[in-house]
């Protein structure tokens, strides 16, 4: 059994795009605020109904204990799957099971199984700030019915024992993420649900909190993540498993070196020449096995910097080096590196959006 | 509410006098008052003490379910929706929205209370009423208005009500104030209006409570307004239940921001 599992899950929203209409008059404490917003979803013309697809056709499998990163960029529908699988929202289509429960049909127990966390920060949300790390502790372990012997164990894992009894509006950005933390080692839950929970994190926080989750949640517990970001380093770094969105949709899904050989065959050849001239760069297009060439400096500029893609590294070398100096060219800098998942992410959404592009 | 609640009896018992010095100047002689023991000021102060309770049972699901669906959670900056936050608890809805609702009755009784005292010393006469029937009465009317309010606090889902006036509720209130007979009795009104009257539930709840309190009237006495409001209540509360569970199932299916 999968700890999640999506099948054509699609949600779908609509939207008013208020177009040359004063959008300000049916406000809430205008009177006649309900009848003007009336008049004008169903009679003006001036505004258009429109139909976005947050999540379209979703289909996806985590298996128990794994550590999944949803990438993409924002408004790519992260956080709205997250918030059916959290049973927040009610698919418009499709099917969606946490543990094996239904979230649609079985939405009352799906909380049991689910910790929902819409960034760590806004673990602030179950905090009364008048309050203190244990007396939070204590009110969340008898509202989900855990043993309140928990409490020490999840203040020791986050390191908050000393302050335990210290008021949380005192408390630091870290410390705050750490309770944040607390709280979700204190639930328990089978499956976490964390919708870009680093944003607003400084480094050297993130880097404790990362192995937070890896070492006592993931590992410790077994438990399962769905982790939603546009942080490809932070996916890198932590994810079994990238899902890939765009739009709504799941464009790639696999493992991390799984997606860099679906997406580059080749490796990347990063070098800096100075005094360039265009004898040497059309020397250079002309190399045989190049598939790609990246300018990353401006026209006219006679000190360069140059990717260029091949999947014969070791053949195109000595061309290149004996060209360039021939040419009176000097080579600054040179480096062959493989694609990393930055690579692929920038170019599998540079490749949707000209779809997208075309597509309109 | 501890703070607003010595100024909300001041205001209170200033209102009631207003209303008790006017009754005092215009009152008992008029024929219309026959039915109710010829006792303007007994009349006045239980309109106003049970309109009270109307009022706020047409109002309160509305209310409770707009602090619910704009309630937030949390502090400095960092919040979830009370809604994300009582269903990640797995807290039913119903919680908060029927605690927000006791709060409110908890209120409504303290103004009840002082209307009763301020009634008590200013002449207000029912010690030979008849108070089951008054009570059954008032409780099927409850029945009745709360149907409405179920149904006016449905509208913020289903219509967008939070913004501006919720139709349902305002026209409710427009008439029971001219026409339910909570000022003086609905036979001063012309037929025509005495017609509109008897569509509101309050007209009925109203007239039992005052005739049983002031005139000691029996169930067979009142047999039609007790058929009435029952009626209402039979028809007004299960299909604002249904219509209010459909509104709160939308909050997962449709943008509630705009």
């Amino acid at each position: 059994m999968n700890a999640i599992e999506t099948q054509n899950l699609t949600r779908v929203f609509e939207r008013y795009n208020y177009t040359d209409t004063q959008v300000s008059m049916d406000r809430e404490d205008n009177p006649g605020g309900l009848f003007l917003s009336l008049y004008n979803r169903y009679f003006n013309k001036n505004v258009k109904k429109e139909t976005i697809y947050a999540v379209n056709e979703v289909s996806i499998k985590v298996k128990k204990g794994q550590l999944v990163c949803i990438l993409g960029p924002n408004g790519c529908g992260k956080t709205t799957l997250l918030r059916v699988l959290a049973t927040l929202l009610k698919p418009t289509q499709g099917t969606a099971y946490i543990m094996g429960h239904d979230v649609v049909k079985e939405e009352k127990v799906i909380w049991r199984y689910v910790t929902y966390v819409a960034g760590l920060l806004t673990g602030g949300a179950w905090m009364d700030f008048r309050l203190t790390p244990k007396d939070i502790l204590t009110i969340q372990a008898r509202l989900y019915g855990f043993p309140e012997e928990r409490i020490r164990d999840a203040l020791e894992l986050s390191r908050l024992i000393d302050v335990a009894n210290v008021r949380v509006s005192t408390f630091s950005t870290g410390m705050l993420a750490r309770l944040s933390v607390a709280i979700g080692l204190l639930r328990d839950s089978p499956v976490y649900l964390l919708d870009e929970p680093m944003v607003g994190i400084s480094k050297d926080v993130t880097e404790e909190l990362y192995s937070y989750v890896k070492n006592n949640i993931q590992k410790r517990a077994g438990a399962t993540f769905l982790y939603a970001t546009n942080n490809v380093l932070e996916a890198q770094r932590l994810a079994d498993e990238i899902i890939m969105m765009y739009r709504g949709k799941v464009i790639a899904q696999g493992k991390v070196d799984e997606l860099i050989t679906k997406f580059f065959k080749e490796q990347a050849i990063d070098i800096e020449i100075s005094n360039c001239s265009s004898d040497i760069l059309k020397s250079i297009d002309s190399l045989p096995k190049v598939s790609k060439i990246i300018n990353l400096t401006s026209k006219n500029e006679s000190d360069i910097t140059l990717v260029i893609y091949t999947a014969s590294p070791r053949e195109i070398l000595p061309i290149l080096i004996r060209e360039i100096l021939e040419k009176n060219g000097e080579i600054r800098y040179i480096k062959v590196r493989e694609p990393t998942l930055e690579d692929v992410f920038i170019k599998v959404m540079k490749e949707k959006s000209k779809e997208g592009e075309v597509a309109s | 509410m501890e703070w607003m609640l010595p100024f909300h009896i001041v205001n209170l018992i200033i209102g009631v006098s207003t209303w008790i010095f006017f009754a005092n100047t215009f009152g008992s002689s008029s024929p219309f008052l026959q039915n109710y023991g010829n006792d303007f000021i007994s009349f006045l102060i239980l309109g106003l003490m049970f309109n009270s309770l109307f009022a706020y049972t047409l109002d309160g699901f509305r209310i409770s379910t707009l602090l619910f669906l704009r309630g937030r959670i949390g502090s400095m900056g960092q919040h979830l929706s009370m809604y994300d936050y009582v269903k990640l608890c797995g807290i039913p809805v119903s919680v908060p929205i029927l605690a927000w609702l006791i709060d409110g009755y908890i209120e409504t009784s303290i103004t009840l209370l002082v209307y009763l005292i301020a009634g008590i010393i200013f002449g207000l006469n029912i010690g030979s009423g008849n108070y089951l029937v008054a009570l059954v009465g008032i409780l099927i009317g409850l029945f009745a208005v709360a149907g409405i309010g179920l149904l006016s606090a449905s509208m913020i889902t289903i219509a967008g009500a939070w913004k501006g006036i919720e139709p349902i509720s305002w026209l409710v209130k427009l008439l029971v104030g001219l026409l339910a007979g909570v000022y003086f009795p609905t036979e001063a009104l012309p037929d025509s209006l005495q017609l509109i009257s008897l569509l509101l539930p309050h007209t009925y709840a109203l007239k039992i409570a005052r005739m049983a309190l002031l005139t000691g009237f029996g169930f067979e006495s009142l047999i039609s307004e007790f058929l009435a409001v029952s009626l209402m209540s039979l028809i007004l509360f299960p299909l604002g239940i249904i219509v209010y569970r459909y509104s709160i199932a939308l909050i997962k299916i449709k943008t509630l921001v705009e």
